[in-house]
């Protein structure tokens, strides 16, 4: 899994019948180290009910589909949780709500 | 899920079995955080109808093959949307309605 912010969403409505009802976001990857966003937004399906500028857990691949939402969806990477807080090293390097 | 846009298509008269019927088009990987065509291309096999000059999404692997007329193709990348809009941190950053020239690399 990976960690990664939730920074928007894509509606599109012509598109595969069983991505119907789909909440497609934008989210971005966050690097571990600094806690900052790193790299390219990326287009992901939301099981979890995120929220923008939430910072969620996401998976690829096959296991995108390992959800009751996604089984047999054309879906390859998915929100899976959102994050309340992280801890590294004994530090507690992220708590939600707290910027 | 991987966002692009289609720029041409792929004509194989002797391919797979497997890849019968399979609509194969050309998608340029674009950066939806600039909105810029990276100098990335893939052939993906179509399942909603895009054209070229479409900003379409897609899923890799075995995602892929998760829909009933794309399960039957040998495909590890295929378009399952045409993308109306792009929200982000509070701006529309894409919008096909108001784009006046979808295929403006041909200039």
């Amino acid at each position: 899994m990976q960690l990664a912010k939730v920074i928007g969403s894509v509606v599109s409505t012509r598109k595969c019948d069983r991505l119907e009802g789909m909440k497609l976001l934008v989210a971005i990857p966050i690097d571990m180290d600094t806690f900052q966003e790193k790299g390219s937004p990326f287009v992901t399906v939301d099981t979890v009910g995120a929220g923008e500028g939430e910072i969620v857990m996401w998976c690829g691949g096959s296991s995108s589909r390992a959800t009751e939402i996604t089984t047999n969806k054309p879906v390859d990477a998915t929100i899976i949780g959102i994050v309340d807080n992280v801890d590294i090293l004994g530090k507690r390097v992220f708590t939600k709500g707290e910027v | 899920m991987i966002v692009g846009r289609v720029t041409g298509n792929v004509v194989s008269s002797n391919k797979s079995e497997k890849l019968r019927n399979a609509k194969l088009l050309i998608v340029q990987i674009v950066d939806i955080g600039t909105m810029e065509m990276k100098d990335d291309y893939l052939i993906m096999i179509d399942d909603v109808g895009a054209g070229v000059g479409d900003l379409v999404f897609g899923a890799y692997g075995s995602s892929s093959r998760q829909s009933d007329t794309s399960k039957q193709f040998a495909s590890d990348y295929t378009i399952y949307g045409i993308i109306d809009s792009i929200d982000q941190r509070g701006k529309r950053t894409y919008d096909k309605a108001e784009e006046e020239d979808p295929c403006n690399w041909q200039k």
